[in-house]
C-alpha cells in the first residue's frame, strides 16, 4: 500500500514537471488555479503523469474539489484507501 | 491613396534562419540545405534546438511545432516593427494565418500513444494542438488580440491569401493592425507520406523550380510573419517600412484532383487584373516542368522585361508560408535594390528567359502562388512614396 509519503512525492514531482518549476516555489497551500493558472484540462495532463508513477488509475479524481496541493494528495490518498478497501472486499468474497 | 497598408514588421523562423538579413545572406550565397529525407521528398526541417528554451516548457506542452514556429516569427515581426503592444486597442488587432496540414506532429506522437498505452494517454490537448487554427488562436491568446482573424488553407496560396485579406481589413477600418503570415511543420511520418503523393515525380530527379531540368517539389517548414498597418499609423509612430501591399487577384482553372494548373491562362487573368507593371516577378515556380512552363508562358506573354527571381531554389517550398516568404523576399529586394547573385546567373536558364530589367531601382514586385485544385493567388508588394 502507497503511504503518504510517497503520493506527497509523486504528487509534488508531477505538479513541478508540468510547471516547469523547482519544489521550493510550491507548497501544500499553493492555489492551483489561482496562484498558478492550472486549468481543468491540465489537471488532467497532471493527473496522467501521476497515474504512471502511482501504478494506479484516479478514476473518481474530484477535479472540482481541488485547490491546493494538498487538496490533490488528499483526492489521491482516498481514491487509493478506496481501492484497498475494494481489493480486500474482493480478496474476502 | 489613403487607405495603403504597409509592412512595418517582419519575423522569420525558418532552418537556421532567425531573421531577415540572413534570410538576406542565405539567398545571396545560393548555398541550398535542401535535402532527401528518407521518404524520399527533399525537404529542410528546422532542428528542435532552434526552438528549444524559445517556449516556455508548460505552453510547449500544449502546442504542435507549427503553433511554436508561428508564435516565434509573429513575436519577431511585432519585435521588429517595434510595435507598442501595450497602447494598441486590442479589438482592432487582427490574426491571420496560413497553414495547410496543422498539427501533425502532435497528432503523429499522441496516436502512437492511443496505440500503445491506451486512450488515457493521450493529452488532452490534442483536441486543439492540431486543428490549423491553432496559431492563430495562440497568437491571440498569448497578445490579448481579439480583432477580426481568420485562418486559411489553400495549399502553397494559404498565406498569400492571408496577407491580402489582412490588408483588406485594415483598409476598410476593420482593424488597425494585422499580424499576417504563415506557418508549416512538416517533419513527421504523415505529412511526409502526404507530400509523397502529391507527385509522381517524387523521387525521380532534380528541384531546380523554373528551369528545364526540374522534375521534382522540394520542401521546406517554419513560419513567415508581419505586421501590417495603415500607412498613416504606421508613419504617425515613424516606423520603419519594408513596402506597401498593392493590388491582388485571385482565380480557379479547375483540375482534376491532386493536380496543379498546368495552362497560361489563369496567370494571364490575374496579371490583366492586377494592372501592374511589376520590376521583379517571384513565380510560384512550382518545380514540376510542365506546370512552370505555363506560369512562365504567361510571364513571358505580359511581362516580357520583368526579372524572374527564385528563391524557392535554396529554401525549399514552404507550403502554408510559402507565399509570406516570397513576400519576405520581396521586402528584403525592396530593401537592398539589386537581384542576388546568383539569381542573375540563372536568369539565363528560364523556360523562358527574362531580359534584364533596364531600369536601376525595384519600385514593384509580383508574387505568384499556385495550388492543387488549379487556384492561382497573386500580390503585388511596392515601394512607398515618400507622402
Amino acid at each position: 500500500m502507497i503511504n503518504k509519503e510517497q503520493v506527497t512525492d509523486i504528487v509534488y514531482d508531477a505538479i513541478c514537471a508540468y510547471l516547469d518549476v523547482e519544489r521550493s516555489e510550491l507548497n501544500d497551500a499553493s492555489q492551483l488555479e489561482d496562484e498558478w493558472q492550472l486549468d481543468s484540462t491540465e489537471m488532467v495532463c497532471v493527473a496522467v503523469d501521476m497515474e504512471k508513477e502511482l501504478g494506479f488509475k484516479l478514476r473518481g479524481l474530484k477535479f472540482s474539489e481541488i485547490e491546493t496541493i494538498a487538496d490533490v494528495i488528499s483526492e489521491v490518498l482516498r481514491i487509493a484507501d478506496v481501492l484497498e478497501a475494494q481489493e480486500r472486499a474482493a480478496e474476502v468474497v | 491613396m489613403d487607405n495603403e497598408v504597409a509592412i512595418t514588421g517582419i519575423g522569420l523562423f525558418l532552418p537556421d534562419i532567425n531573421d531577415p538579413e540572413a534570410l538576406w545572406q542565405a539567398w545571396c550565397q545560393g548555398d541550398s540545405k535542401l535535402t532527401r529525407a528518407h521518404t524520399g521528398i527533399i525537404t529542410n526541417f528546422v532542428s528542435e534546438s532552434q526552438i528549444k528554451g524559445r517556449i516556455p516548457a508548460r505552453v510547449g506542452n500544449k502546442l504542435d511545432n507549427f503553433s511554436k514556429f508561428a508564435l516565434i516569427a509573429s513575436e519577431r515581426a511585432m519585435n521588429d516593427a517595434k510595435l507598442p503592444i501595450d497602447s494598441l486597442d486590442k479589438d482592432k488587432v487582427g490574426v491571420f494565418v496560413g497553414n495547410v496540414f496543422g498539427g501533425w506532429q502532435y497528432t503523429d506522437r499522441e496516436l502512437r500513444n492511443l496505440h500503445c498505452d491506451g486512450p488515457r494517454a493521450v493529452s488532452p490537448f490534442q483536441a486543439t494542438a492540431w486543428f490549423p487554427a491553432a496559431a492563430q488562436g495562440q497568437i491571440s491568446i498569448t497578445h490579448g488580440f481579439k480583432g477580426y482573424s481568420k485562418t486559411y488553407m489553400c495549399d502553397r496560396s494559404s498565406s498569400l491569401h492571408s496577407i491580402s485579406d489582412a490588408a483588406y481589413h485594415i483598409g476598410q477600418g476593420h482593424i488597425d493592425v494585422a499580424i499576417a503570415g504563415g506557418t508549416e511543420c512538416i517533419n513527421t511520418d504523415f505529412v511526409l507520406a502526404a507530400l509523397a503523393q502529391t507527385s509522381e515525380y517524387t523521387g525521380r530527379g532534380e528541384f531546380n523550380p523554373f528551369s528545364k531540368q526540374s522534375n521534382e517539389l522540394g520542401f521546406t517548414e517554419g513560419a513567415v510573419f508581419f505586421v501590417l498597418e495603415s500607412k498613416r499609423g504606421a508613419q504617425s509612430r515613424g516606423a520603419t517600412i519594408y513596402g506597401y501591399l498593392g493590388g491582388s487577384a485571385n482565380t480557379t482553372q479547375p483540375t482534376d484532383a491532386d493536380r496543379y494548373n498546368t495552362t497560361e491562362q489563369p496567370f494571364i487573368r490575374n496579371f490583366k487584373s492586377l494592372n501592374g507593371a511589376p520590376d521583379v516577378i517571384l513565380p510560384d515556380a512550382c518545380g514540376l516542368h510542365e506546370v512552370d512552363k505555363a506560369e512562365a508562358l504567361a510571364i513571358n506573354e505580359l511581362y516580357p522585361q520583368s526579372n524572374v527571381v527564385v528563391p524557392k531554389r535554396i529554401f525549399g517550398h514552404g507550403l502554408g508560408f510559402e507565399g509570406a516568404l516570397d513576400v519576405a523576399c520581396a521586402c528584403l529586394l525592396l530593401k537592398h535594390q539589386n537581384l542576388p547573385q546568383g539569381e542573375l546567373e540563372n536568369a539565363y536558364t528560364q523556360l523562358s528567359a527574362q531580359s534584364p530589367n533596364s531600369k536601376n531601382n525595384i519600385d514593384q514586385i509580383l508574387i505568384n502562388t499556385a495550388s492543387l485544385g488549379g487556384a492561382i493567388s497573386s500580390l503585388i508588394i511596392k515601394k512607398g512614396t515618400s507622402s
